[in-house]
């Protein structure tokens, strides 16, 4: 897997964790705009701990992380955000003391100017979100807040994208509706790398596919050639 | 009856500043997670600048303004030089307790230093009490509760439809999901002192104004009704704080005018101990600071 | 001059009773006592009131006015001192957190002064007390002469007291409190309630507050409200935390430098400006030194650290023969001192069980699981979970993420109840009880994230897990040594072999915070093994460790399951698992799915779609998608 000129998101040689032996080594990842990237993997591969290297929420040892053509090695969530990258973190995503309107309004914080136009453009993606916009978050069911997350990050329109396991503790039908907002959101033309257990889902809504197990790569390419491989399910199970 | 509603408008006063100092800690609480042991210091610091412009003769207004600028501006130096170093490095809260203790020791005896112990007045008549209703009430004391209203419904305004204040709310939500939205939070918890300086400062000169008389030890005395009042509120809950200063104010005038006045800060104590043990967690539920 | 240097003395004597009673409270134990003055206060009135005989001066009123020797007097200062700090602990304990509880301490004691200031009756209220007779009584001595008396006798409490910190500190109660302090949870996961041993220090903590008290008032002959604002317990917070917080020594140093020295040399310095100036400048550096102090050494001048309780060359055992592979060893700091493989089995005697799994009551079964249900609001973590573990076997516990096993874990430790079903230890229901009690039935547990008090030494972590300890009685512990002496040199020596068969020897004394993540894995192993139990809950210990550590714990881990002990443990790297389980039960979904040998439970159609997961429309079920059936396919026919 060599370095793809094409990606708008690219993690390289990336090593990295926390005490005693890396967790990740030399792992590399990277998503092309418009395309989706999933990161899969048994327990313990690495796959989240790739998620907080590349957004800098973890210090690397070793590698680069690119957006676009810049460097954005180490940097923390909150300037990348405003390089154009956004994170949606697996858990306590969205602000459950704040309503679904103010949740959009600190998505679009980076914005200038009047964010109505921007908040009205995302809700026509979350048709469901804007039946109630002064509904607590934290009243939210598990689906629709996650849904919040999504609308959340798309406020700030970014070219990339990483989600750390968007689907975790959903039920398949919002698990299926939470990757058919991803597949709009790819739709626009925003790289993305997603960060899943589920597996089989993952990889029916995949343009590439990353497998890791115990912190390296094993396998990688186009999720069509992948999807009909035996060996992801061995590599999966462990 | 005429005895308990007289208690009760008293109480609106002890409330008002009781509110507008509770909701400055319990602000700054949600968004640094601890409690500054050197607030009421930071009160009475507040109330002796206030005097001193007054004393040189500037308008009364003019120098509880310049009164609250001064201790927003000791809130800030006070979390850049002690507190944010000892939050960087992640210690238990009890440290940063004993460090707000150590603070405490050196705001309240460099006001010694400064300001000398003797007793100090405002030069100000605002004539005398007048009876409103069932109330009897000092046109000061009108002007405390007016005072208190409109810088709380402001505080109201601010943190409901500004986008800063949406950050301060956002940033104590969840602080690691506003730095994802792009907030910078050391500027937002800085920003946060500064405000809860002002509110707390405006606190200071009406506590003198009630007590009549200004003495380094003035803030310090009243701290623990003060957090009692956050804590009976809900730790971090701004607006539970407003109630629980409410409740603490109307139940400390209204004991004292049926027992013997000297206990009335006891028994509002006696009264927070025993909701506490009954609802730990304050009268809105406390953000995640139970054991 | 010499009136001068006994003065100071005396004061510093028995400032240090003080510091030395609020650190046993905060030292020792953590607990914040920021009305720790009051104490002091009660003991000084208790004293005066029952000695100084009923009021003789009209308008001076006080409670009791008893003749009692000034001895007696000053032992119930100290008595109704403990007594009351205890009933205070007790309404205040732990409901919210410390720091919070410190303020409401201070409501207390609020509540305290207020009371003795303004209820005349009481102690003469805002007035006080004062003209407390002299314990030489109506011997006619000197101001030096009874100055002297009074510092003979502080010192001798002083010294006394000294002595009880020191006995405390190197007894199991000792051991106990630290271990309170430093992590409750894991402290209970081994067994132990908190309160008890804490409302004990707390007791004592103030015993020695209200002697210091009574001592006081016997000095200066007089005592009023003013006299302790709240300023004072804060002096004495700060003394203790700069001398050294948890080691008397410090206590000593603090309260002789910071109180009276500070005092002595604020003396000297010229009056400046109105007479509170020089008393506010010292004031000043007091926090100013406490604030340095707490974020640039906050163990303190003197830290609790080189205080030593033990030596190791006393249990030490001998050298073993390390068998070492050169090359890797190099990388794991803990490969240096672990021999690879146990020859002749240097394990210790003690990794018995052999009292507790004599037990016939269970038959072969030790554990068996029916239907439990957890559910976290309204997410099923575990959704009917049943099976069962025979004695002495290795079992392993995987399944996909969100499975439920660590719910699972949790509620076999006690530390979550089971909403619905049974768990049945050894023929005996359990479920519900708490860690504490789960614990002393035999149940020991590793963490997924490895728990250690970090700043205590390696064998104090590992010797505070074992069960029945006499020596952490508190009476026990000060008055009875001879009856926990030679369990305690017996469980070092446990403790020591222990960790010296999972590689630590050279880490015994070091603090545990320095050991490597490996190296912690094993320490949570000798420190499970050390309770003694029956069944072992291991979560994940292979987790971030080095392949040949991996290797060593799998290696004792089958030992272990050898000598008895039954394990469960939660794994995901596959190798580990085959070398150290017997068979695993697989979860998905928080129902058991299959029970196998690893082997088989690879192969399973339906552990493999588990792991792969649902895909769109589909439920669960044998046929899931495309991938799971080349999976499946593959394997039948033998790979690609």
């Amino acid at each position: 897997m060599g370095v793809n000129d094409m990606a708008i998101l690219r993690a390289e040689g990336i090593t990295a964790g926390y005490d005693g032996p890396p967790v990740l080594d030399t792992v590399a990842a990277a998503a092309e705009p418009g395309q989706t990237t999933v990161i899969l993997g048994p327990n313990g591969a690495g796959k989240s701990t790739l998620a907080k290297a590349i957004v800098g929420l973890l210090r690397i040892r070793e590698g680069h992380v690119y957006l676009g053509d810049a460097e954005v090695t180490g940097l923390g969530p909150h300037k990348l955000v405003r390089r154009g990258l956004g994170y949606l973190p697996q858990l306590a995503n969205v602000f459950d003391d704040m309503s679904v309107l103010e949740n959009l309004e600190m998505g679009g914080y980076t914005l200038k100017g009047d964010l109505r136009h921007r908040i009205a453009s995302v809700l026509e993606l979350f048709p469901d979100l804007g039946v109630d916009k002064h509904k607590k978050a934290g009243t939210l069911s598990g689906g629709q807040q996650r849904m919040l997350a999504l609308a959340r990050l798309l406020m700030t329109e970014p070219v990339a994208a990483i989600l750390d396991e968007p689907t975790a503790g959903l039920s398949p039908l919002y698990a299926q509706r939470v990757w058919d907002q991803i597949d709009r959101i790819r739709g626009t033309g925003v790289g993305l790398i997603v960060v899943e257990q589920n597996a089989t889902l993952a990889m029916e809504h995949a343009d590439s596919v990353c497998l890791l197990a115990q912190g390296r790569n094993v396998l990688s390419g186009k999720a069509d050639e992948l999807r009909e491989r035996a060996e992801v399910a061995r590599i999966l199970v462990g | 009856m005429n005895h308990l509603l007289q208690a009760v408008g008293f109480g609106l006063v002890t409330s008002s500043i009781v509110a507008l100092a509770a909701v400055a800690v319990s602000l700054q609480v949600s968004v640094t997670n601890f409690f500054n042991f050197a607030y009421g210091d930071f009160m009475s610091f507040g109330a002796y600048v206030a005097w001193t412009a007054n004393n040189q003769g500037i308008n009364f207004y003019l120098s509880v303004v310049l009164g609250g600028i001064a201790v927003g501006a000791l809130g800030v130096l006070a979390n850049y030089l002690v507190f944010r170093p000892f939050m960087k490095r992640g210690v238990r809260p009890v440290t940063l307790l004993i460090a707000g203790v150590g603070l405490s020791f050196v705001v309240q005896n460099a006001l010694i230093l400064i300001w000398t112990p003797a007793p100090r007045r405002f030069s100000l008549n605002l004539g005398n009490a007048l009876h409103l209703g069932p109330f009897l009430l000092t046109p000061g004391d009108l002007i405390m509760i007016g005072a208190a209203a409109t810088l709380l419904v402001l505080l109201h305004v601010m943190l409901a439809y500004t986008k800063f204040g949406k950050a301060i709310r956002a940033t104590s939500n969840n602080i690691d999901l506003a730095q994802s939205c792009g907030i910078d939070s050391d500027r937002v918890i800085s920003l946060t002192w500064f405000i809860a300086g002002l509110l707390t400062a405006v606190a200071g000169v009406g506590l003198v104004l009630q007590e009549s008389t200004l003495s380094p030890t003035t803030g310090f005395t009243e701290l623990f009704v003060i957090f009692g009042a956050v804590i009976l509120g809900g730790i971090g809950r701004p607006y539970g704080a407003m109630l629980g200063a409410l409740i603490v104010g109307v139940l400390t005038e209204v004991s004292g005018a049926y027992v013997n006045g000297a206990y009335k800060t006891s028994i509002a104590f006696g009264v927070v101990i025993a909701l506490l043990l009954f609802r730990p967690q304050g009268l809105i539920k406390a953000r995640g600071l139970i054991s | 001059m010499l009136y001068f240097i006994t003065d100071l003395l005396v004061l510093g004597c028995i400032n240090s009773i003080m510091v030395v009673g609020l650190n046993l409270q905060y030292g020792y134990s953590g607990l914040l006592n920021f009305a720790f003055y009051i104490y002091v206060a009660i003991g000084a009135y208790v004293a005066a009131i029952t000695t100084m005989g009923p009021s003789t001066v009209p308008g001076i009123s006080y409670a009791l006015g008893w003749t009692l020797p000034w001895w007696a007097g000053v032992i119930l200062g100290g008595l109704v001192a403990a007594i009351f700090g205890a009933l205070v602990f007790l309404l205040t304990v732990r409901r919210l957190r410390s720091d919070y509880l410190a303020i409401v301490t201070v409501a207390v004691a609020f509540i305290v002064w207020n009371l003795i200031d303004t209820y005349q009756p009481l102690f003469d209220g805002d007035t006080g007390l004062f003209n407390v007779p002299q314990i030489t009584g109506k011997a006619n001595v000197s101001t030096e002469g009874y100055s002297a008396i009074i510092l003979a006798l502080s010192a001798v409490c002083l010294a006394l007291f000294v002595w009880m910190s020191r006995r405390i500190f190197r007894s199991p109660f000792g051991r106990l409190l630290r271990s309170i302090r430093e992590d409750e949870q894991v402290t209970a996961a081994f067994g132990r309630v908190s309160w008890k041993p804490q409302i004990a220090v707390f007791g004592i903590g103030s015993f020695l507050a209200g002697i210091a008290g009574g001592l006081l008032i016997f000095y200066i002959s007089a005592w009023s409200p003013a006299a302790f604002a709240p300023l004072e317990s804060f002096i004495l917070l700060a003394a203790l935390i700069v001398g050294g917080s948890g080691n008397y020594w410090g206590s000593l140093l603090g309260a002789f430098v910071l109180i009276e020295a500070l005092a002595e040399i604020a003396r000297y310095v010229p009056n400046f400006g109105n007479g509170a100036n020089v008393g506010a400048l010292r004031a000043i550096v007091i926090g100013l030194v406490l604030i340095l102090m707490l974020r640039y050494r906050p163990e303190g001048i003197i830290p609790e650290r080189w205080l030593k309780w033990y030596r190791t060359k006393d249990t030490a055992p001998a050298a073993e023969p390390a068998k070492e592979s050169a090359a890797k060893a190099a990388e794991d700091p803990a490969a240096e001192s672990m021999p690879q493989s146990a020859p002749r089995p240097v394990r210790p005697a003690k990794v018995t069980v052999a009292a507790r799994a004599a037990r016939p009551d269970g038959g072969n079964v030790l554990l068996d699981i029916r239907d439990v249900v957890y559910s976290y609001g309204g997410a099923r973590a575990v959704a009917g979970c049943s099976f069962s573990i025979d004695r002495g076997t290795v079992t392993g516990l995987i399944g996909p993420n969100g499975a439920g096993k660590s719910t699972l874990v949790e509620i076999l430790s006690g530390r979550l109840a089971p909403q619905s079903g049974e768990v049945v230890l050894d023929g005996r229901s359990v479920g519900g009880h708490g860690p504490a009690a789960m614990s002393r039935l035999g149940v020991a547990r590793t963490f997924q994230t490895a728990r250690l008090l970090s700043h205590l030494p390696v064998i104090e972590n590992v010797m505070i897990a074992a069960p029945k300890q006499r020596g952490e009685d508190p009476f026990a512990a000060l008055f009875w040594q001879r009856g926990w002496h030679n369990q305690e040199v017996a469980l070092r020596k446990e403790a020591t072999e222990l960790l010296a068969w999972l590689g630590l020897s050279s880490h015994l004394d070091r603090p545990a915070g320095s050991l490597s993540g490996g190296q912690r894995r094993l320490m949570e192993i000798a420190r499970a093994l050390m309770a003694h139990p029956r069944l072992l809950l291991m979560d994940e210990p292979t987790a971030g460790v080095y392949p040949e550590t991996s290797q060593l714990i799998a290696h004792r881990v089958r030992e272990i399951a050898q000598s008895g002990v039954t394990v469960l443990l939660i794994a995901h790297n596959m190798a580990f698992l085959s070398w150290v389980a017997d068979d695993v039960v697989v979860m998905a979904e928080g129902r058991v799915l299959t029970r196998g040998s690893l082997e088989e439970a690879r192969e399973h159609k339906d552990v493999i779609a588990a792991y792969l997961g649902v895909a769109a429309g589909e439920s669960r079920g044998p046929q899931a998608s495309s991938v799971a059936r080349r999976g499946r396919a593959a394997q039948v026919h033998g790979g690609e």
